[in-house]
């Protein structure tokens, strides 16, 4: 699966788990965890990301450190 | 000696197939309306019957709140994002019932304020879905899934919305679930544990796995079910639908004639099948009336469990008429499962607010069907609703598992 549509579904995520995030303020260098989303809410995102592009990597092998940009080639890699 | 309180019912809320708020849920009551729709099988079965709640999307549900600070709003729309349907329907009725009683400007303090749910397998449909997810890869498990498999996320969710920190917990007494949930409220009202308790209870969509079940044990209604009490009754029609009570005791600031909770009564058969007992039944409402201090003469109306069942209404017409008699002083009856089908532990709390509702706008909602000639001759209810100068009311409500169980209230 291509870049764009990972970003698109990574953001579509955060919006479902995270309504109260700013989805516009999403950027490659920035971590869930600078958007204001917590631990439960991190595991959460990349959960239903995963399962809709088809990545299998175990949720707990991801850390609060990994940025966006660092999730979306991850899950682009293992789609 | 502890003080026992007397228990008032001051805010209601609802969420079922024939209305999805009190004032909506009342006009349909008086109309007789039944909310069963046919649905098609699962896998290539037969068309099933069912009765419906709609579905809320989170703003609805919020709106339930009335007029709320934005930040509030926010972290309840946060609270409740990815919560499941019928938990959702839940918080919408409990938001109902808590401005209902004026709870928003009152001011009681949170830590007198606590919360009953009442059921079980609350979670089943998530659980399913999880499986599912499972299946194809452990890392597709959600992680709210452990909140959210559990029962006692209700009770989480709901005090996270309404600012409930008292004493919370799950309740569960299968279809008699509401009437065991309303007494283990009262109990901590009555006793001072608390001001103010919340009842809730929803109930989620059936499994494939328990439609089966309940299809294999003979208990659900197969093909165009008829009423409760009607020779053609052939099982109960599954319903969802959400409800939600608020008890105080009496004498409060604001309470203008509430309802009152004269007592409750509940007990075991002993016996785990699902074969029902007229012992047991005729028991839970005398008793009930003996606890309130009432005669079965000044009781007006039964509000039946009335499942649907062949055996279990049968039963359940013996019992009431063993307890009040069949002639002219005999209390008029009906069942609110033949017009919102059987929301199993979601049930008997739909029907204490039916219960309520008629009690203080003084009518009785419609009996369809004619009562099967082969059943002792209670006072069903007609047709259509009358308007009743109703005082005494006694609401009943068994389950598998041998619970019997009777509410008496009063205006």
């Amino acid at each position: 699966m291509d870049h764009q549509r990972v970003l698109d579904t990574l953001t579509e995520s955060v919006r479902l788990v995270a309504p109260d995030v700013d989805i516009t303020e999403l950027a490659p260098e920035l971590t869930l965890s600078d958007l204001g989303c917590n631990s439960i809410d991190r595991a959460e995102i990349v959960s239903i990301t995963m399962e809709a592009v088809g990545a299998d990597i175990p949720i707990s092998a991801l850390h609060k450190g990994s940025t966006i940009g660092e999730l979306v080639r991850l899950f682009v890699q293992h789609s | 000696m502890t003080q026992l309180h007397e228990v008032v019912v001051t805010g209601l809320g609802v969420v079922t197939a024939i209305g999805d708020d009190v004032d909506s849920f009342t006009d349909a009551l008086r109309r007789g309306h039944q909310g069963i729709t046919e649905r098609p099988g699962h896998d290539g079965q037969a068309p099933v019957h069912v009765a419906a709640a709609p579905i809320l999307d989170i703003g609805q549900v919020l709106d339930r709140m009335g007029p709320t600070p934005t930040a509030d709003r926010a972290r309840a729309a946060r609270v409740l994002a990815g919560v499941s349907v019928s938990l959702r329907r839940a918080v919408a009725a409990a938001c109902e019932a808590w401005r209902g009683a004026g709870l928003a400007e009152r001011g009681v303090p949170h830590e007198r304020s606590g919360i009953v749910v009442g059921g079980t397998n609350l979670t089943l449909d998530h659980f399913t879905t999880a499986q599912i997810a499972a299946q194809r890869s452990p890392n597709y498990v959600r992680p709210t899934t452990a909140l959210r498999v559990l029962d006692t996320d209700h009770v989480g969710v709901i005090s996270h919305v309404l600012p409930i920190h008292g004493e919370g917990l799950v309740a569960g007494g299968a279809s008699a679930s509401g009437n065991l949930a309303v007494a283990t409220a009262a109990r901590m009202v009555a006793l001072g544990d608390l001001d103010v308790c919340l009842v809730v209870a929803s109930s989620p969509e059936l499994t494939a796995v328990e439609a089966a079940a309940y299809r294999n044990i003979g208990a659900l209604a197969v093909g165009p079910p008829g009423a409760p009490f009607t020779a053609a009754r052939c099982g109960f029609v599954p319903a969802t639908a959400a409800a939600a009570v608020v008890l105080e005791r009496a004498g409060g600031p604001g309470q203008a004639e509430p309802v009152r909770l004269r007592s409750w009564f509940a007990a075991l058969d002993g016996n785990s099948f699902a074969n029902p007992s007229l012992a047991g039944e005729v028991a839970a409402m005398r008793s009930a009336l003996e606890r309130a201090g009432v005669r079965p003469g000044d009781v007006d109306y039964v509000n039946a469990h009335g499942s649907g069942s062949l055996v279990g209404d049968e039963t359940e017409a013996q019992a009431i008429a063993t307890v009040f008699g069949t002639g002219d002083g005999a209390p008029v009856v009906n069942a609110t499962k033949a017009l919102v089908g059987h929301a199993l532990g979601a049930a008997g709390l739909v029907e204490l607010v039916a219960t309520v509702v008629q009690l203080a706008s003084g009518f009785v909602h419609p009996h369809p069907g004619e009562p099967d000639p082969a059943l002792p001759p209670c006072r069903f209810a007609g047709p259509t609703a009358r308007p009743a100068g109703l005082r005494v009311a006694v609401t009943n409500g068994f389950g598998f598992g041998g619970f019997n169980s009777a509410l008496v209230l009063s205006r």
